[in-house]
């Protein structure tokens, strides 16, 4: 090597290339030291991690074990289906020490059956259990569980390899007997419809020591009966996201988890009950027996209302301000514009890192009404949830011609939004012992603008940044999915065509985010100079 | 008035600090707990002036931190799967020379300092990202110490795992 023994630690521009770089041994330290090392490649995804094993014997005696750490087979990972089956022929010949046993993370999210290889095995005919030679392919859970001792969480989002089969199988009286995986501490199956009840049963015998469990969109299994089973045989679980259930979870099957779990609940997110199984009881439940949750989703329950959670806010137990960390709001009958809820939300829900609120129920004011008499909320004699509004709108190809339009939509829809709401939190941070908003950093926005046209004015969107001195990322959505916003796995599925903005010089984090998000339809065309608040 | 400590850097210059800025550090706090009635400065021999008081800034930023949320973050889904959502003053903060860098990560290890710890990881992690073995090398001044043929081999034994 050219430079070797000269120690070049300058980072571009960081450094005045006059100074010559200091020398002492201790500088290398972070790379002399396993443990920081592995602490540095502990941050790095696979590809990377796979170059590092090419660095130096020491790189790679850390970098390959954590090659196995994180089993990313997902779609989200571009990872193939034949990835997939090589690793699980191969799986039995890693060593435990130095690969399977650093395994903790399994990610096989949106892994389908190759189409044209439908009805192949592919499981190897050597890890095909005896018994279930006539669907070999059942069996890849029953092999990755046991050669995986030490896997931590198993994450199925949209999962189609999994099926009765696969998790029924444990009960076969002819494979060795295995009574629990007690290392699996995260556990997501969701958008599922092979499973039945049964099979949803065995989780908390499979799955003793859960704190995170996702079954969104899982059904017909699981139910008010198979919640009530999990939460009661589960007495580590801390996180619950259940939705997309059909009419199978109602109120009883919360109010059971509700019961079962009572302060060890942290997160509780409720994603889509439309057929409003699911009510203001079930906030009263959350509220009476969730003493210590700090996290709750409640999205696209038509049946919960603000009057609920004005209720539930104001009646849950204020620890230092309020205990609510991250609140969403979004869907029910929920009338943002409410300033009872912008109240409550200042008084109760001091400490809120993260608020999420909808629209999509919101009334919008006809274009011809002036904007000072804008009725907010919903008709008094309307019953249903009304239709959400449809709108030729200019962001429906998710292209904003220009910077300007995009400004001139957020802003008609800031202003509609903040309505009488918008001076209640200043007016309560005078009275309130600690100031609300002073920790939301991250607020999201979904609305569905109706076809007004507004005068292009930033104004209120100054004003509304400003009640947020923490704020860092606002998001502001549209055509909301509320479905899998919870389930981080599938942003690969997440057709959001969003729009992020942030504060200061922030914008770049908004875009990782999108990236993250791969929100593949979305143009963006604003740029940095035109967001400096 | 606050309740303060005095720290002691390692070229014997004096810093004082609020109590609850000095315990972000846990190395402090259970010091401060063995010996609460303690006066005398409490020595970071370690650890020198230009890097004490930039750690006592991060610690002075963070002090109100919830330490719940240092927890959640030392969960097994980190690594690839964490948020790569990087607090704007923490970039900010971490945006120094690759000396400073070094001193702070190795002084937020020894001080036990998890949340700071872990952002000089991901910084030098980012320094890494997208690099190939050679660049990577170079960049950090790493001996390659493989025969042609072990590099073959580890090519081989990593296929499946190899990105497409």
């Amino acid at each position: 090597m050219a430079c070797q023994g000269v120690q070049d630690h300058c980072q571009p521009g960081s450094s005045s290339p006059n100074t010559p770089a200091p020398t002492t041994p201790q500088y290398d330290g972070i790379f002399n030291s396993p443990r920081l090392l592995g602490l540095v490649l502990d941050q790095l995804p696979r590809p990377d991690l796979l170059r590092c094993c090419q660095v130096s014997r020491s790189w790679r005696n850390l970098a390959q074990p954590r090659i196995h750490r994180h089993l990313l087979f997902g779609t989200y990972w571009k990872s193939r289906f034949d990835d997939w089956r090589h690793y699980l022929a191969r799986l039995p010949s890693y060593p435990l020490e130095t690969a399977r046993g650093h395994s903790r993370v399994l990610d096989l999210s949106g892994l389908d059956f190759p189409l044209c290889s439908s009805h192949e095995s592919f499981m190897p005919p050597s890890l095909a259990a005896p018994t279930y030679k006539s669907d070999p392919n059942s069996a890849w859970l029953f092999v990755v569980l046991t050669q995986l001792p030490r896997l931590k969480s198993l994450l199925l989002h949209q999962c189609r390899l999994l099926h009765n089969e696969t998790i029924l199988m444990f009960r076969s009286p002819s494979l060795p007997a295995v009574h629990s995986f007690g290392n699996i501490t995260t556990l997501a199956i969701t958008d599922n419809d092979n499973l039945t009840e049964r099979s949803i049963n065995l989780i908390p015998t499979l799955f003793p020591n859960l704190h995170t469990l996702d079954l969104t969109g899982t059904r017909p299994g699981v139910t008010d009966r198979s919640l009530a089973l999990i939460a009661d045989h589960c007495p580590n679980l801390a996180h619950l996201t259940i939705g997309h259930m059909g009419s199978k979870v109602t109120d009883n099957g919360i109010l059971a988890v509700c019961k079962m779990t009572r302060s060890r609940l942290r997160t509780l997110n409720l994603v889509s009950f439309p057929k409003q199984t699911v009510t203001d009881q079930t906030l009263a439940y959350i509220t009476q027996y969730c003493t210590q949750l700090n996290a709750l989703t409640i999205a696209d329950c038509p049946a919960i209302t603000t009057r609920g959670w004005i209720t539930a806010l104001a009646t849950s137990p204020i620890r230092d301000g309020g205990r609510w960390k991250r609140l969403d709001l979004s869907g029910g009958k929920l009338v943002t514009g409410d300033p009872g809820l912008w109240t409550t939300l200042a008084q109760h829900a001091a400490k809120l890192q993260s608020l999420s609120v909808s629209f999509t129920t919101l009334v919008m004011p006809a274009p011809s009404t002036p904007r000072s008499t804008r009725p907010y909320g919903l008709p008094p004699n309307s019953h249903d949830r009304p239709s959400p509004l449809t709108s030729k709108d200019y962001l429906t190809d998710s292209q904003f011609p220009n910077e300007s339009l995009a400004y001139q939509v957020l802003s008609a829809d800031l202003l509609a939004f903040l309505g009488p709401g918008l001076q209640v939190p200043k007016a309560t941070s005078t009275q309130s012992s600690s100031p609300p908003w002073m920790l939301l950093h991250d607020l999201q926005i979904d609305m569905m603008p109706d076809d007004s046209e507004f005068p292009p004015d930033l104004n209120p969107l100054m004003e509304f940044i400003q009640l947020f001195p923490a704020l860092r990322t606002l998001r502001v959505l549209r055509q909301s999915c509320p479905a899998h916003r919870s389930s981080p796995a599938l942003y690969q599925y997440d057709h959001h065509r969003h729009m992020s903005i942030n504060t200061g010089d922030k914008l770049w984090l908004a875009l990782v985010d999108l990236a993250r998000r791969r929100a593949p339809h979305l143009h963006i065309t604003l740029d940095h100079s035109h967001v400096a608040f | 008035a606050m309740e303060t400590v005095t720290l002691k850097s390692g070229d014997e210059k004096l810093f004082q600090v609020p109590r609850n800025v000095a315990s972000k550090s846990a190395l402090i706090s259970s010091m401060l707990e063995t010996a609460p009635n303690e006066t005398e400065p409490i020595p970071v021999k370690n650890v020198q002036s230009p890097v004490l008081e930039k750690i006592i800034e991060y610690c002075t930023k963070h002090a109100n931190d919830d330490p719940e949320d240092d927890e959640d973050s030392d969960d097994e889904m980190d690594g690839p799967l964490r948020s790569t959502d990087i607090d704007p003053w923490d970039l900010k903060f971490i945006d120094v020379g690759m000396e400073m860098l070094y001193e702070i990560i190795m002084a937020a290890n020894y001080l036990d300092i998890k949340p700071l710890l872990n952002l000089g990881c991901k910084t030098v992690a980012n320094m890494i990202k997208g690099k190939t073995p050679d660049e990577i090398r170079s960049r950090f001044n790493i001996p390659n110490d493989f025969t042609p043929e072990e590099e073959e081999q580890i090519k081989k034994e990593n296929e499946w795992a190899e990105d497409r």
